[in-house]
């Protein structure tokens, strides 16, 4: 095997005759970046000598000549004329005879990697992933700093405790869950944030995240002290301020919503043109991970009309006590049952429901106002899904926790919640989201909606005094409690038997965008 | 040429031409590296290039002690999936004759 740099006889070739054969054979053969390309390599790329296509057909990088390799009809070919250097058909790569094996070189790879993602993109199959590869400077830095660190499955690193500092086991125990959201450590680990406060930093809070997660993943085992994080809150999100308890779900907006405002998207001048019906998004990582797009149809009872509009959200807030008997749809769980499941609250809440003879719209069909229906429904998925169980009832005349068992699962399908299966519009009887409107052939990728348990809040104790806690995942089926500076090894039966305020579940299958 | 490499040859021209070979090959990639046949091989060409010396070692040699072992693993729903796609393709095509 050659180095990063080729081999001498290419690089002679290249010299004396540049890139261009390469270039060609490659756009045309290999990656094929326009239709005519194709129609010329699906005509043209057959074995000269056997007529076959195949094993492993080469073109010859000195003349026009197309030999299999698993014949050796290529080797043949390069030995009578004394052509030493061929380009695989399949993968690109470039085989020197001399050397007798095949060649890396920057120059093409770098070619051949820009007609891959034209080819791709020309065939609607979107970006192409390429692993990471360092630049000269990555090269430098690696060199200079020798340490590595090596991350086992029972390694903890990633785990550290925080300190209550009186009453904040609410921050205590959504910090811990953002930590272990896997974009978000990727993101600021690889030190993508660009600070907005240049002339004051320390007022960012996503810079202090970022400190966060250099703290996390130090090494260091010592429980840490959030008081900077606490103050940031203090003073961005002033409804927060005070030592009293809050809420960990009002925290947690609330950090989403700081955090939102003081990041800077990666191209927000070059945001592309805003499509149809699409959510408009901003494009700072805590949208990318954390916004979905909730469409709400709105149905005339009377012409029925529908008005649609498609909002973003951060969080889904799910009803757990008895549901309202004003539903249209009676099958199944028919009104008044409680929902004994993540599901269940999932199912309600993309019910069809009526709105009742004292809200009338007016319908921007027939112009009147009339009783209508609306319904709910995931028109886009974010890639980390929270989901708020309603476990505090407020009402005027008392305030009170519902400690009833939700099931929740390890892992969610949410393909029956999605507009395009479940919405009433399309004549899909939505109270069977598990069965109706299922493709006769299963979709590509039956696992494209479906996401894993990665963090679950817990409260114990009553509406006014209480103690919040975490679960968390570490690697990929590790689990851990998180309570305040003590950390105990937990097993995913203890997860799902908890009670269960906040589950954050994380997409399995992430497109590239 | 016989009637079969005559057939396969017009079905791979179609397939090429329409972009469908490029497209099956994404699909059949992403099934691959889900599965973990992807990581199982690179580990199994980490061993090779291992017992034979950096020096001693050629693409060819590399391609002829893994290729009957990775052919053995792939799993037979991916190769199902994979046959169930070009199948309908194939069906598509000849209906719109």
């Amino acid at each position: 095997m050659s180095a990063a740099h080729g081999c001498l006889h290419l690089n002679n070739f290249k010299a004396a005759k540049g890139t261009r054969p390469y270039r060609l054979i490659h756009s045309f053969f290999v990656a094929c970046t326009s239709s005519e390309a194709r129609k010329r390599k699906a005509k043209s790329c057959v074995c000269h000598v056997c007529q076959r296509r195949g094993p492993r057909l080469h073109a010859c990088l000195h003349c026009i000549f197309f030999g299999c390799y698993g014949a050796g009809h290529i080797q043949a070919h390069s030995q009578q004329r004394k052509h030493f250097l061929a380009v695989d058909l399949t993968y690109g790569v470039v085989c020197c005879f001399q050397c007798g094996d095949y060649v890396y070189d920057r120059e093409l790879e770098t070619i051949a990697q820009k007609h891959q993602t034209k080819a791709s993109l020309s065939l609607g199959l979107g970006q192409v992933y390429h692993s990471w590869e360092p630049t000269e400077e990555e090269i430098e830095l690696l060199k200079k700093h020798t340490r590595r660190k090596k991350i086992t499955d029972s390694a903890t690193i990633g785990l550290r405790g925080l300190v209550n500092l009186g009453n904040t086991c609410f921050m205590n125990c959504i910090v811990q869950a953002l930590l272990k959201v896997p974009l978000l450590r990727d993101f600021f680990l690889s030190d993508r944030h660009i600070c907005q406060f240049q002339d004051e930093p320390s007022r960012c809070l996503v810079c202090e995240i970022s400190r966060l997660f250099q703290e996390f993943y130090s090494g260091n085992k010592a429980p840490l002290t959030l008081h900077r994080l606490l103050h940031l809150i203090w003073t961005h999100a002033r409804h927060l301020a005070g030592y009293e308890q809050q809420d960990a779900h009002e925290f947690f907006i609330a950090t989403l919503d700081v955090l939102h405002r003081h990041c800077r998207g990666p191209n927000e001048q070059q945001s592309t043109q805003p499509q149809e019906n699409s959510v408009n998004r901003c494009t700072c990582i805590i949208d990318q991970i954390f916004t979905g797009g909730l469409q709400s149809d709105v149905v005339c009872q009377a012409c029925h009309g529908v008005s649609t509009t498609v909002d973003p959200f951060w969080d889904i807030s799910l009803d757990l006590g008895p549901s309202p008997s004003t539903k249209v749809v009676t099958t199944g769980n028919g009104p008044g049952s409680i929902p004994t499941s993540l599901q269940d609250c999932l199912e309600r809440f993309t019910r069809a429901e009526h709105l009742g003879s004292s809200a009338k719209i007016k319908c921007s069909r027939c112009l009147s106002y009339q009783e209508s229906t609306k319904q709910l429904t995931m028109k886009k998925l974010p890639v980390v899904a929270s989901f708020h169980l309603k476990r505090f009832e407020h009402s005027n005349r008392f305030h009170k926790k519902i400690s009833s068992f939700i099931a929740f699962p390890e892992y969610l399908d949410m393909s029956p919640f999605m507009s395009h299966r479940r919405n009433i519009n399309n004549n899909v009887n939505s109270a069977t989201p598990d069965r109706a409107d299922r493709p006769v052939h299963k979709p590509l990728i039956s696992t494209e909606n479906m996401y894993s348990l990665f963090a679950v809040i817990n409260h114990v104790g009553t509406i006014e005094a209480g103690h919040y806690t975490a679960y968390i995942r570490q690697h990929r089926d590790h689990w851990f409690k998180c309570d305040d500076h003590l950390i105990t090894k937990a097993d995913i039966r203890d997860v799902l038997q908890s009670e269960g305020y906040l589950l954050f579940y994380h997409k399995m299958i992430l497109e590239y965008e | 040429m016989s009637n079969d490499d005559r057939e396969y040859a017009i079905i791979n021209q179609r397939l090429v031409e329409k972009g469908d070979k490029e497209r099956l090959r994404a699909v059949l990639r992403e099934q691959l590296i889900k599965s973990g046949w992807r990581d199982a091989l690179k580990l199994e060409c980490r061993k090779v290039v291992q017992e034979q010396g950096l020096d001693n070692i050629s693409v060819d040699e590399i391609i002829k002690q893994v290729t009957p072992h990775a052919r053995a693993t792939i799993p037979s729903d991916v190769k199902q999936d994979l046959l169930n796609r070009i199948k309908e393709i194939v069906q598509n095509e000849s209906d719109s004759f």
